[in-house]
């Protein structure tokens, strides 16, 4: 059965059920509200946030429910992203930070985790500068504290 | 255009998230100065400042940390269970309870962490390892051998309690890629060398440090019953490389028995085997306990060519002045058989007595590339600042010689060190001469003014700018009259190093001699009095902010030593020139260095004697004008920019700690620093 989602500029996306719960929120919202024509109002997310955050959902239908466990965290890479993901997060800047917010908000975890893996991998190799510059961040250290801050690195590296 | 418009900041959680993903270097040196937001949330990553935890570590604290480290490459603990320090939030382990709560904090680490760790350090100090405190380690043991940390590559242990039967064989089962191994034991324990060495097949690095009176005895084969089941094949080849031992008890055929085995060994590292640490063969109630000596090495050929093709660096470390030793080395029967392919040579501490470079082994050597000298005790100023005349002829003499590296001053005196062993000179200072003293300087200063740099001399009548090229030129000194008798600090000749400007210097101090026993060590020595620890200090300091005024970076180690029946600089002065108060505070001695810029104190004492009572009063002293504290007070070394405490003592740490703490308040911004060095710097021999 199709579930139908509107999207902050009021378009609406019909998808199945079973893709649409790959969203926690949304999982949990038909459950709190029932079987309902009704559609999901998701007012955090535009609709072309939300045309790719369903293109992965139904590329990711059938995958298997991740097990979380904080503890047993292994070592995190960001070098794992699978290819498909990889070309599915080839978008600008932009998109790729509402893709993480959508995520984020919808609770999609890996679709959170191969967005943040994805910026991870933007940040690795880059300079202070180069990564204020991609992100578009003001510096607003004082020239003092920024020297601090490299003085107290030198000291962890001296360990 | 797709950047029309700002992307909409990422909330915290989700950079949080990112980070997870960062190493802790990135986080380190390029996140953090991103911006004030992305620092504040690197730093609830800082494993770098999390690494070691001292004291407070309980068991909620613990937890904590151990949520946010989600990665970890490498992890010190640092157990701090002094039972009489109550008043500090100290794990202590005198109850079941108590224990049980670290093991549980322990336990949480090995969930998902452990398995993923490289580098794993252990202290435990403070409370005496009577079993109470730490009797849990065989449980820790446990712990350890079901869940063996699978990737780790670097252990250490430190401290006491390490019980009984820690053959290391039980406690590493799969430590198949550990390089290296530390371990300072501080009570009395036994290790089974091969047993340890077979339980890591690829280690490299071994260092082991005992510390107790009863010391850290090492085992080989004969007395280990595992080794010697004939189920075991013998261990024939084993890929250490680096073998470090420092206040053990290793029996002489232990050693034959090793050293064979070790075919890959290039640097050997033996530190105080002949004075074992108030051991006498006797506290073993054995009847054939060897002690495993220095001269014995060299007497007994332990390292005929055959079995010591490969070793390529040595370092001797000693504390004590050993004519014998010295005699040993410079016999020519040791000449080029001795350790053949050396190519590296360390002295720490030792001795430079003229026929150590004279007449000296290595002086013969053929293939000796580098000698390091890494400071001197009692002979640093009389043959170090005054110079040794010899450096020069080895110099000569050893054509090999491509690196000597040697405190600066040694090298930079040289060339004024023959007017001090001039015959005038020396009748001058015999005859307390100092006008014939005088001239005799001054002549050789005119002579040597080319070759210095750092030290100037001054007449003590007007500046005299004809016989120097200080780097004070133009700086107006106070005449400072030449004494030739007052200070001494065993040292028949003083001199005035105006221009010296960094001084790394060792000094060893004699413990035993504390106020309460002075008297008794004055009497059995003979002597109106013998000098307590502090006033040793408080000697050596006030000599050495008088002679060198305008020294800017200081840098001291500290050794607490026991001679056999020597006492160090105890009968090197007389103390009455300073008064009483002056004698409790070595550290005041050193405001006289208007200039200082870089004080750096390495505490590097055995039993943490040196207890500077004067924290408290530096507390003040270093409190800047206007600050609050310190308003009344005016700052000492006001160039001051950076004070470093290095210590390898266990016992007085948090003073240091707390008393840096109020460092940092009272005076924002020096750059203070409390750091460990447990071990004086291993030669980082790497081919």
């Amino acid at each position: 059965m199709p579930v139908t989602l509107t999207s902050l500029d009021n378009q609406e996306f019909k998808v199945d059920k079973e893709v649409a719960e790959r969203s926690i929120l949304i999982k949990n919202m038909i459950e709190d509200v029932g079987e309902s024509d009704a559609p999901i109002p998701l007012p955090n997310v535009s609709a072309a946030v939300l045309t790719k955050v369903i293109e992965y959902c139904e590329h990711h239908r059938n995958d298997p429910v991740q097990v979380q466990d904080e503890t047993d965290d292994p070592r995190k890479r960001s070098n794992d992203i699978e290819e498909w993901d990889m070309k599915f997060m080839q978008v600008d800047q932009e998109m790729l930070f509402e893709i993480i917010l959508a995520a984020n908000y919808l609770d999609i975890k890996p679709l959170l985790d191969v967005g943040c893996k994805t910026v991870a991998n933007i940040i690795k190799g880059k300079t202070p500068e180069e990564i204020r510059k991609a992100f578009n961040i003001v510096n607003d250290f004082t020239p003092e504290e920024e020297a601090q801050i490299k003085k107290e690195n030198e000291w962890a590296e001296d360990r | 255009m797709s950047h029309s418009f700002q992307s909409r900041p990422l909330p915290q959680e989700i950079i949080e998230i990112i980070f997870s993903y960062l190493s802790q270097s990135t986080l380190r040196c390029c996140a953090r100065l991103v911006c004030k937001e992305w620092n504040l949330i690197c730093l609830k990553y800082a494993l770098w400042r999390a690494a070691v935890w001292s004291a407070d570590l309980s068991k909620e604290r613990a937890d904590r940390l151990l949520k946010q480290l989600r990665r970890l490459d490498s992890l010190a603990i640092w157990i701090q269970c002094d039972p009489t320090l109550t008043d500090h939030k100290l794990l202590t382990f005198t109850t079941e309870e108590q224990e049980q709560e670290h093991i549980i904090a322990f336990e949480t680490f090995r969930k998902g962490i452990l398995e993923q760790l490289d580098q794993f350090q252990l202290q435990h100090s403070g409370g005496r390892g009577d079993g109470t405190h730490f009797a849990s380690l065989t449980d820790r043991r446990r712990v350890l051998r079901r869940h063996p940390f699978g990737n780790l590559k670097e252990l250490s242990f430190h401290g006491y309690g390490i019980q009984h039967d820690l053959h290391l064989g039980p406690l590493l089962p799969a430590m198949t890629h550990l390089q290296r191994l530390k371990l300072e034991i501080w009570d009395r324990q036994d290790i089974f060398l091969m047993r340890l060495l077979r339980a890591c097949p690829v280690l490299e690095d071994l260092e082991i440090f005992g510390r107790q009176e009863e010391g850290l005895r090492i085992w080989v084969l004969e007395d280990d019953e595992e080794e010697r089941s004939p189920a075991r094949t013998p261990l024939s080849h084993h890929p250490l490389k680096r073998l470090y031992l420092r206040r053990v008890t290793i029996r002489q055929r232990s050693i034959e028995r090793i050293i064979p085995v070790l075919t890959e060994l290039i640097a050997f590292r033996i530190v105080e085997f002949n004075r074992p640490w108030r051991i006498e063969p006797a506290d073993f109630h054995c009847e054939s306990v060897e002690f495993y000596t220095i001269e014995k090495l060299i007497q007994l050929h332990m390292f005929p060519p055959e079995k010591s093709g490969k070793i390529e660096a040595f370092l001797l470390e000693t504390y004590h002045e050993d004519a014998a030793f010295g005699q040993y080395l410079c016999s020519a029967e040791y000449n080029y058989r001795w350790l053949p392919n050396l190519r590296v040579l360390y002295f720490v501490t030792a001795p430079l007595e003229d026929y150590w470079f004279r007449f000296g082994w290595h002086s013969t050597s053929q293939t000796i590339e580098t000698v390091e000298i890494i400071g001197q005790g009692r002979h640093f100023i009389e043959n170090s600042v005054v110079g040794s005349p010899s450096i020069e002829g080895y110099l000569r003499r050893n054509q090999h010689l491509k690196h000597l590296k040697a405190p600066e001053s040694v090298i930079r005196t040289r060339g004024i060190v023959d007017m001090y062993m001039s015959d005038p000179f020396k009748k001058a200072v015999k005859d307390r001469d100092s006008a014939l003293a005088l001239r005799v300087v001054e002549k050789a200063a005119k002579a040597a003014a080319a070759e210095l740099e750092a030290i100037r001399l001054t007449s003590g009548t007007a500046e005299d700018d004809k016989c120097n090229k200080s780097r004070h030129r133009s700086k107006k000194l106070d005449p400072l009259p030449i004494t030739l008798e007052p200070i001494r600090l065993n040292c028949d000749y003083i001199w005035v190093c105006e221009g010296l400007l960094t001084l790394k210097l060792g000094l060893v101090t004699d413990p035993r001699v504390t106020p309460k026993s002075a008297a008794e060590f004055a009497a059995a020595a003979s002597r109106p009095h013998v000098m307590t620890e502090n006033e040793q200090l408080a000697r050596a300091y006030a000599y050495i902010a008088t002679v060198c005024p305008n020294l800017r970076t200081v840098e001291f180690y500290h050794t607490t030593m026991q001679f056999g029946g020597e006492w160090v600089i105890a009968h090197g002065g007389d103390v009455s020139k300073l008064d009483e108060e002056d004698q409790s505070h070595p550290l005041k001695q050193l405001t006289r260095l208007k200039d200082l810029e870089t004080l750096t104190l390495r505490l590097h004492t055995i039993e943490g004697h040196i207890e500077f009572e004067d924290f408290e009063w530096m507390m003040e002293t270093v409190a800047e004008e206007g600050s609050p504290s310190g308003a009344s007070k005016v700052a000492c070394w006001p160039k001051l920019e950076s004070f470093q405490i290095r210590y390898n003592t266990s016992a007085k740490n948090e003073n240091y700690q707390y008393w840096m703490a109020l460092v940092r308040e009272l005076r924002p911004g020096l750059d203070v620093r409390v750091k460990q060095d447990l071990l004086i710097p291993w030669c980082h021999y790497r081919r």
